[in-house]
């Protein structure tokens, strides 16, 4: 074709679906109000201001973007919305004592709009600007934006998170979210998030208080009943710490049809393989902790142990949530099917080592910015498979 | 898919009264079904040309109905030529035509005595491999061609087929729209000269012949048929042809799992194939001696849901069709192939031997695309794995290389894509845009 031909104007179809845009996009956000509504039973109405916060701080941003330079009008309004909306499920509703949640909140919007400008145009398929926005602001306000606080069952929605007291006694903690009888005179209990616990055990950084720490007492002693990270009612982030939630949120993005099974399936079914291979410690001495592969059939531990961890492992973090709404989102995601599969191997794989080593926080989302980064070369090698 | 079960319990009819009393429903003076409607001919009727000329010599000259006047083309009424001038044809193709203004007064010519069945049948027996030169002569002669989604340019596909080994014909009795069902209609009502047509192309490339059938049609509406196949030894399966399964390189694949490029013709994939109106063609001009003058054709009402199969002389322009049935077409827009194929056509486009599938629908102004959101719903929807997004792009940064790597031999401009995409993307109508550019 030479340069000299003039390509033809042509017009839009006139028999058509009648799917639109705007539909599209509505089916993502009726999914997320699913994350958000657990946010809101388990952390209260200031999960609300926190939402408000990056929403109108992304928008705000946004409107200023889109007048700087040439990439600024091709900055999709409805899509960083729907990204700020993602963003604000990531953080906190009450992050440590003595920082304001809105202020991060806001501050991590103004990023998103930013990075939004920055991708616009030609840099789609290279960044999620959800989990870069996190990334920057897990960076900046590091252990600011750890969660200490959950409502007691008897004041979920409507109780105050700063309304809080005392940590739950251990002889409580071990009770569900769901049963756990009330402490009277606060809304809130205080509690060490699993994701703290785990990350210093795999790191080693974990001190045990007598001669070693077995992983067997780990998961007895430090760390909530896993039916709290399934159902909710530990700390987390707002929309990130009830699985259910996560779930039945994807599972409407499913039924939409608007993302694709491959990519959430093959996501989890990659990090479990490889959260049971990967070194993990048997047990941590003081002289650090004793990396074993494939820990789960190590004789020092029972079977039904190691799986226990790996479930744990993936309820902590927010890897589901990554999975089904961060990884699936088309602007980062491989188009044809073949590369949708390689694309959720490789950032399940990722997400595993980086949440055992680096952050099990923050882990995925590293995990999902560094194999966007290959999404262009997937998509290439993915497409031409015509039937001929 | 599986082999069609034709049996009906009517012990006191033979297959072959069957096959004979399905003529019961017929026009006398032409032999087409009864359930066809021959709307009145119209003062003038503009005949495409399918050779390079000379024509000028047709120019004042009366002709006769049956009269061959250029090759491949016969006059469906008598009259007088009064020019040439440039039509385009519903199916698309531009190119010379010969305007006829018809004289009702003029004789009609005698009409030769048809052929049974089962005289067919046995006449079958003599003729073999030898014959396709003539028989390919006689037919091109006589105006028998098709060239449309469901039965692909059929005298190339003869023509090739004298060179190229050849191991099945498929008749196929399926529609882009299964609600209007044209090839249906005409093998539950002209079973013989569909059975016959495709039973002698398949002595004429020495193969076996295939009846497709949508796995829909119920049994009882074609037990003609099926028992004129038995007869024919034809063998009928039933496939899914929702659209766009209905388009050869898709049915193909599912019924024989051969596959052939949608830019090619089926005789690549060793199959010669035509619908059920081609092989009636075929069938009339060899059981009638009819020439293939006129043109099954079905037209859907898209305001009244009414569906009009008539049998239209080849030439006559859309805007005389749709007065003849009392159609209004203000505010209507016309498609032909299917309206996701989104082919539309002008009042002035004249019936000829291609498309025969013809929608008038009220639809509305289009409205304007939106960026791509990269939902991949074109690639997901696509029947034969082409990345129809992917070529809009290439289409855009001029890189017809990587439009054809991305498959742009391979789609059979079905419109799925086009059709599913929420942004409202163009792609179907850049994909041809790109193949014509890369042709010319």
């Amino acid at each position: 074709m030479s340069t000299a031909t003039a390509v033809p104007i042509i017009a839009a179809p006139l028999v058509h679906s009648g799917a639109t845009t705007k539909r599209f996009y509505r089916a993502w956000l009726t999914a997320l109000l699913f994350p958000l509504t657990s946010g809101v039973i388990f952390y209260g109405w200031r999960t609300l201001g926190v939402v408000a916060a990056a929403g109108a701080a992304a928008m705000a941003g946004t409107l200023v973007w889109r007048r700087v330079g040439p990439r600024g009008p091709l900055i999709p309004f409805f899509s960083t919305l729907i990204s700020a909306l993602l963003l604000a499920l990531t953080l906190p509703a009450l992050p440590t004592r003595g920082n304001d949640p809105i202020v991060i909140a806001a501050f991590a919007g103004l990023t998103l709009a930013f990075v939004s400008w920055l991708v616009a145009g030609r840099g789609w398929a290279r960044l999620h600007p959800t989990a870069a926005a996190h990334l920057v602001a897990a960076a900046l306000f590091a252990a600011a934006l750890v969660p200490n606080w959950t409502l007691q069952r008897s004041r979920a929605v409507l109780g105050d998170l700063r309304a809080g007291g005392r940590a739950t006694p251990p002889v409580l903690a071990s009770e569900p979210w769901m049963s756990r009888p009330p402490m009277r005179g606060q809304d809130a209990v205080w509690a060490e998030p699993a994701s703290q616990e785990l990350l210093r055990y795999t790191t080693g950084r974990e001190w045990p208080q007598r001669e070693a720490l077995p992983l067997q007492s780990l998961i007895r002693d430090h760390l909530p009943p896993l039916e709290d990270l399934v159902v909710g009612g530990h700390p987390g982030p707002i929309g990130t710490s009830s699985a259910i939630a996560v779930i039945v949120g994807g599972l409407f993005l499913l039924y939409r049809h608007v993302i694709d099974f491959r990519i959430p399936l093959w996501i989890v079914i990659s990090a479990y393989i490889t959260l049971v291979a990967l070194p993990t410690p048997t047990a941590v001495g003081h002289s650090g902790p004793t990396h074993t592969w494939f820990a789960s059939f190590d004789p020092r531990v029972q079977w039904v142990t190691g799986i226990t961890f790996v479930h744990y492992e993936l309820m902590a973090s927010p890897l589901l949530f990554m999975a089904f709404f961060l990884a699936t989102w088309p602007a980062v995601r491989p188009m044809s099917r073949r590369s949708r599969m390689v694309y959720a191997a490789l950032i399940g794989i990722a997400a595993a080592a980086a949440q055992m080593y680096v952050s099990t926080a923050h882990g995925p989302y590293l995990a999902l910015l560094l194999v966007n980064a290959a999404t262009p070369l997937l998509e290439r090698l993915g497409r031409g498979g015509a039937v001929r | 898919m599986a082999e069609f079960d034709s049996r009906h319990p009517e012990a006191l009819r033979t297959p072959l009264a069957r096959v004979a009393g399905s003529t019961a429903a017929r026009r006398p003076t032409d032999g087409w079904p009864a359930a066809f409607t021959r709307p009145s001919t119209p003062n003038v009727l503009v005949l495409p040309l399918h050779d390079a000329g000379p024509h000028a010599e047709w120019v004042g000259r009366s002709c006769r109905a049956g009269e061959p006047l250029a090759p491949g083309v016969i006059a469906p009424i008598g009259g007088r030529i009064e020019a040439i001038e440039t039509a385009r044809t519903i199916g698309g193709r531009v190119g010379p035509a010969l305007r006829l203004a018809v004289d009702a007064a003029m004789e009609e010519p005698a009409p030769i005595p048809s052929i049974s069945f089962d005289r067919a049948m046995a006449e079958l027996e003599g003729i073999g491999q030898a014959d396709l030169a003539e028989w390919t002569g006689r037919l091109t002669a006589a105006g028998v061609h098709a060239d449309r989604w469901t039965s692909p340019d059929w005298t190339r596909q003869l023509h090739a087929a004298a060179a190229t080994p050849i191991r099945a014909v498929v008749c196929a009795a399926t529609d882009v729209d299964p609600e209007l069902n044209l090839n249906v209609a005409l093998l539950r009502d002209a079973p013989a000269e569909v059975v016959a047509g495709a039973a002698l192309l398949g002595k004429l490339v020495g193969a076996g012949v295939w009846l497709a059938v949508d796995e829909g049609t119920p049994a009882k509406s074609i037990e003609a048929a099926c028992d004129a196949a038995r007869l024919a030894r034809v063998r009928i399966v039933t496939v899914a042809a929702e659209f766009p399964n209905s388009h050869p390189a898709l049915m193909l694949r599912r019924i024989m799992k051969v596959g052939y490029d949608a830019g090619q013709l089926p005789t690549h994939a060793g199959v010669v194939w035509l619908d059920a109106a081609a092989a009636t063609a075929v069938g009339r001009n060899w059981l009638r001696g009819s020439p293939a003058s006129h043109q099954p054709i079905v037209v859907f009402d898209g305001l009244s849901s009414r569906r009009r199969r008539l049998i239209v002389p080849r030439g006559m322009a859309l805007r005389d069709v749709l007065a003849a049935i009392n159609l209004n077409p203000v505010g209507l827009t016309l498609f032909v192939g299917g309206p996701i194929r989104d082919r539309r056509v002008s009042l002035d486009d004249v019936v000829d031997a291609d498309e025969t599938t013809i929608h008038a629908l009220p639809i509305s102004r289009p409205v304007t695309s939106a960026p791509c959101v990269r939902c991949g719903d074109c690639l997901d929807g696509c029947p034969t794995r082409v990345d129809p997004i992917g070529i809009l792009d290439a289409a855009q940064r001029r890189d017809v290389g990587r439009a054809n790597q991305l498959g742009l031999s391979a789609c059979i401009e079905c419109g799925v894509c086009s059709f599913t995409c929420p942004a409202r993307l163009p792609l179907l109508q850049t994909i041809r845009a790109v193949r014509a550019m890369t042709e010319a």
